[in-house]
């Protein structure tokens, strides 16, 4: 035998050897990772059982919350729209105060006014001519006798712009006539 | 007023819009203010007229009624005397409870002003009766307005009430009245 065939006998029998090896080990792992994964499934649940009892849930979840803006999440991650899609709507309007809504809207439109405004527009435009009008004469004839009798009148057209700069102390604008912050001898 | 706060208050009616949204900018800033001589002559020539034309009805009415009784004879009227007296009376009574209640008679109602007491509040029914008494006793009195600095009339200055620009229906409230 020369050397050449004595070294390529060698290279063969560590190959074995090295393969056979190998394979004893893996075998061996695999049995180990059975064995350690059977014991964990018996012993966790145990453990971690036995840690959710010792352990007050409440405050850790509260302050998990606390740190987490959970609105602005929901809003980024949830399609609110799709959920209120399927929301059974019917049963909400069963929920809601309809005739007590339609009260108030009537309430707070004033419906009664503005029907009142739109039918009797031309005659409530009439009266208020006359009215300004009458106003305007009661001021003609007090500021006529006034120069006559060369005095000075309250409660008039003559302290009207006073009036108005006091208006304009108090807040009202426009001569905007508020009964309910003008009370009487207010 | 949101709907909830609504509801808890009870479900208050007129919370809405202002009622002084219809009366014209102009004559806004005389709200509360005492009215002036032809505003209010005009508003008590409403309530005579209006009280002459009931009592002229009054008398077509009774007219017609005894005609109907007795159509051969020429019916046979009260005094016409009578019928003033009623008229006169029917003004007395309008104005008595107008005073002691809203303060607007017919004639105030369409010229917008109102008869509130001393302190804005509606008169006693006392003196709402002895105004309308003074009206119809001393009608002269009204053109006291002329010489008085605050616009009042004789049975102003003599019951304390006054008489202002009010045109909206809510109730009487007067800037401050001297």
């Amino acid at each position: 035998m020369t050397d050449r065939s004595l070294t390529f006998l060698a290279q063969d029998a560590l190959a074995q050897t090295v393969a056979t090896t190998s394979g004893f080990f893996g075998a061996l792992q695999e049995v180990a990772e059975r064995a350690v994964n059977a014991a964990l499934d018996v012993t966790v649940p145990v453990i971690a059982t036995a840690i959710v009892d010792r352990i007050d849930l409440k405050p850790i979840v509260e302050r998990a919350l606390s740190e987490l803006d959970l609105t602005n999440i929901v809003i980024d991650n949830v399609d609110v729209d799709a959920i209120v899609a399927t929301a059974n709507l019917e049963n909400i309007i069963d929920r809601l105060p309809l005739i007590d809504l339609a009260e108030y809207i009537v309430d707070q439109i004033d419906l009664p006014s503005m029907i009142r405004s739109s039918t009797g527009g031309i005659a409530i435009d009439a009266l208020s001519n006359a009215r300004v009008g009458s106003m305007a004469a009661d001021n003609f004839v007090a500021r006529l006798t006034d120069s006559i009798l060369l005095k000075r009148r309250r409660n008039t057209a003559s302290t009207l712009a006073e009036q108005m700069a006091k208006d304009a102390e108090d807040g009202v604008v426009d001569g905007q006539w508020d009964p309910a912050t003008k009370p009487a001898g207010a | 007023m949101s709907f909830s706060s609504w509801v808890e208050a009870g479900r208050p009616k007129g919370s809405g819009l202002a009622d002084s949204g219809f009366v014209p900018l102009t004559a806004r800033p005389m709200q509360g203010q005492r009215a002036g001589l032809f505003t209010r002559l005009l508003a008590a020539c409403i309530d005579v007229a209006a009280a002459a034309l009931v009592t002229a009805g009054a008398w077509i009415g009774l007219f017609l009624l005894l005609l109907a009784v007795a159509p051969v004879t020429s019916p046979t009227m009260p005094n016409f005397l009578w019928f003033v007296v009623g008229g006169v009376m029917l003004l007395w009574l309008a104005w008595t409870i107008a005073y002691a209640t809203n303060g607007r008679a017919l004639g105030h109602q369409v010229m917008g002003i109102r008869v509130i007491g001393r302190k804005g509040a509606h008169m006693h029914w006392l003196f709402a009766a002895m105004r309308a008494a003074l009206n119809i006793v001393f009608p002269l009195g009204i053109f006291w307005i002329i010489p008085s600095a605050q616009n009042r009339s004789v049975q102003d200055v003599l019951l304390r009430s006054n008489v202002i620009y009010s045109w909206v229906e809510a109730k009487p409230n007067i800037r401050e009245i001297v």
